[in-house]
């Protein structure tokens, strides 16, 4: 059962003050339900904000409370709207309460409603006598009592901070301090071992000295022993004053022989020698041929070297690098062979092959016949002798041809020689026409072919239709008998 | 064999049955009225002995070039050949003959 007096109430703005009826000695069953307002405006009370109610009785005693008599907390807050139940001891003494409600926080602040008047009307008949006293009944106490604690604890966590901090501080005292022990200690033991290095060096050198000085001692000792106490005889010999005995060492046999043994024929075959420069190994067929050579009247040239029955001035180019004297048909013959670039002449490079056979003592019946006797014309050549043939060859490169000359008895050369000369066709084009060879022929023949006409022509003179040139020959004539008839084909052969 | 291309004319020479030996002679130096380069162009090469060569010498100069896509001569096609002129000598020959005959006849000079 309870009722609620509503009122408004204004934290800033002081208005009307409320005024609240009430009868005396009512218990737990009046409530006032206050709303606040700041500027008229709700005014919510914070989170955590604690309300008291104080009031100041007619008869000079007062309440302060936020608990009833029975422990229940008799002030609730909602929003704005606070709620306070009147206490027994608030409505004891008839007349004027003045009555205003406290918030705390828990810093300590402090905000007090304006007051509001409550009028307690006497009852009409006391049940029984309730004195009027003071009332204080204050959770608040608590809070400050807890605030308090609060700062105690505060403070112990201050005093337990700066607990750890000097904890913090002796463990890096200790820490210093113990690595400073063990640096301590390492330099204590580097100095140790130090020392026990040199100690070491040092007994080391020592014993090297006396090792030293022991085998001074040894060597010495060794040099004054006399070989001879220790040594008796070897092989019946005894030894001299320096202690050495002289032994005859040697081999049992060589070549099967004993005693002072003399190199004799057969003790080395040729595989088990070397050439020397004055004597040389021949092979069998080397051998053979040497042999037939000096045998017959008739057998090849010995101008080989390893070489086959093809032995001729060719092979002996590839086989011969300096002069052989050789013996030809059982006379005294110097055979020499070079070759050499001749150079460029006439438009032909020439490689010159030089066969020289220097022959004396030839019997009368040989007597200017048939031995070759090639020489060059460079101004060192051999000279022609009354018996031979000089035959003068080169290459001529430009046309891949061998040409050649001779000479015999005198100074007077042939003229070049091409054994194989040059020819070919061509057809007429019913005029003068130009036949390129690349030389000046000597002698040029044209024949048309398929009838008997035929020309020919040299260097200073010729038939109609063909004249040499520097280069070739021309040939003219464009009628049916001549050397360019229209359609007709020609044949030439062409000497150099 | 070498074979003109401007009139058709041909040559050989033993030691080239294969070659156009005009270049070589022009890059040597050797005068042969052209360039190397000329020669190269003017003339055709055909091997000596072979069957077109045979051809060519047996037709020149009446035919026509053969060539293939390159360029290169693979043929020759004969054409026809005008019929060999008299010579004047050859005709002179024939009337002095001719009226060698008539004198003779008249004179009754029996052969």
């Amino acid at each position: 059962m309870q009722v609620t007096k509503a009122i408004n109430i204004d934290l800033i703005e002081k208005s009307v003050k409320p005024l609240i009826y009430a009868k005396q000695n009512d218990s737990q069953t009046r409530f006032i339900a206050a709303s606040l307002f700041a500027n008229g405006q709700p005014f919510s009370v914070p989170d955590g904000v604690v309300a008291m109610f104080r009031a100041g009785k007619p008869d000079g005693t007062a309440c302060f409370y936020d608990s009833n008599e029975t422990g229940t907390p008799a002030i609730t807050i909602e929003g704005n709207l606070v709620t306070v139940e009147l206490a027994e001891q608030v409505l004891t003494a008839p007349g004027n309460v003045q009555a205003e409600i406290n918030f705390y926080t828990a810093g300590g602040e402090k905000l007090t409603s304006f007051s509001f008047a409550i009028q307690v009307e006497k009852s009409v008949l006391t049940d029984q006598e309730i004195v009027s006293s003071d009332y204080y009944n204050v959770l608040t106490a608590q809070i400050k009592a807890a605030q308090d604690a609060a700062q105690n604890a505060q403070t112990s966590a201050g005093q337990a901070e700066q607990a750890l901090q000097e904890v913090e501080q002796l463990v890096n005292t200790v820490s210093e301090t113990i690595q400073q022990a063990g640096q301590d200690q390492v330099s204590n033991i580097q100095q140790a071992g130090q020392e026990q290095i040199t100690a070491v060096q040092q007994a080391g050198a020592q014993q090297t000295a006396a090792a030293a000085a022991e085998a001074d001692r040894a060597q010495g000792y060794a040099e004054s022993i006399n070989p001879a106490q220790f040594v008796k005889t070897v092989n019946g010999t005894g030894p001299d004053a320096s202690g050495n005995v002289e032994v005859q060492a040697g081999v049992a046999s060589v070549f099967g022989r004993t005693g002072e043994v003399i190199a004799q024929e057969g003790d080395y075959n040729a595989g088990q020698i070397e050439e020397t420069a004055s004597r040389v190994f021949v092979s069998p067929e080397q051998k053979t041929k040497i042999d037939t050579a000096y045998s017959t009247s008739s057998g090849p040239l010995p101008i080989e070297n390893g070489g086959t029955e093809a032995d001729n001035a060719e092979t002996a180019r590839e086989n011969l690098d300096v002069p052989q004297k050789v013996n030809v048909l059982g006379h005294n013959t110097n055979f020499n062979y070079t070759s050499y670039n001749g150079g460029d002449a006439n438009d032909i490079t020439r490689e010159f092959h030089e066969f020289v056979f220097n022959m004396t003592n030839i019997p009368s019946s040989d007597s200017g016949y048939g031995f070759l006797d090639v020489s060059t014309t460079n101004g060192s050549g051999f000279a022609p002798s009354s018996q031979g043939v000089i035959l003068q060859k080169f290459y001529g490169y430009s046309s891949g041809r061998m040409f050649y000359r001779t000479r015999r008895n005198g100074t007077t050369w042939s003229n070049w020689l091409c054994p194989f000369p040059f020819n070919g066709t061509y057809s007429g084009t019913g005029a003068e026409q130009t036949i390129s060879l690349g030389f000046q022929p000597r002698f040029v023949m044209v024949k048309k072919i398929g009838a008997t006409n035929h020309w020919w022509a040299d260097q200073s003179s010729g038939d109609q239709y063909v004249t040499i040139t520097s280069t070739g020959f021309t040939v003219s004539g464009t009628s049916s008998s001549g050397a360019s008839y229209s359609g007709a084909s020609y044949r030439y052969i062409a000497w150099r | 064999m070498i074979v003109s291309k401007s009139n058709k004319s041909y040559q050989t020479m033993n030691d080239f049955p294969d070659e156009n030996w005009l270049v070589q002679f022009a890059e040597q130096g050797i005068d042969i009225g052209m360039t190397a380069e000329e020669a190269e162009t003017a003339f055709y090469v055909v091997e000596d002995g072979s069957a077109l060569a045979m051809k060519i010498v047996s037709s020149t100069p009446y035919y026509d070039f053969v060539t293939d896509e390159k360029g290169n001569l693979v043929d020759v096609t004969p054409t026809a050949k005008p019929q060999p002129e008299t010579s004047r000598e050859e005709q002179l020959e024939a009337q002095v003959a001719a009226l060698q005959s008539q004198v003779d006849a008249l004179l009754g000079v029996s052969e």
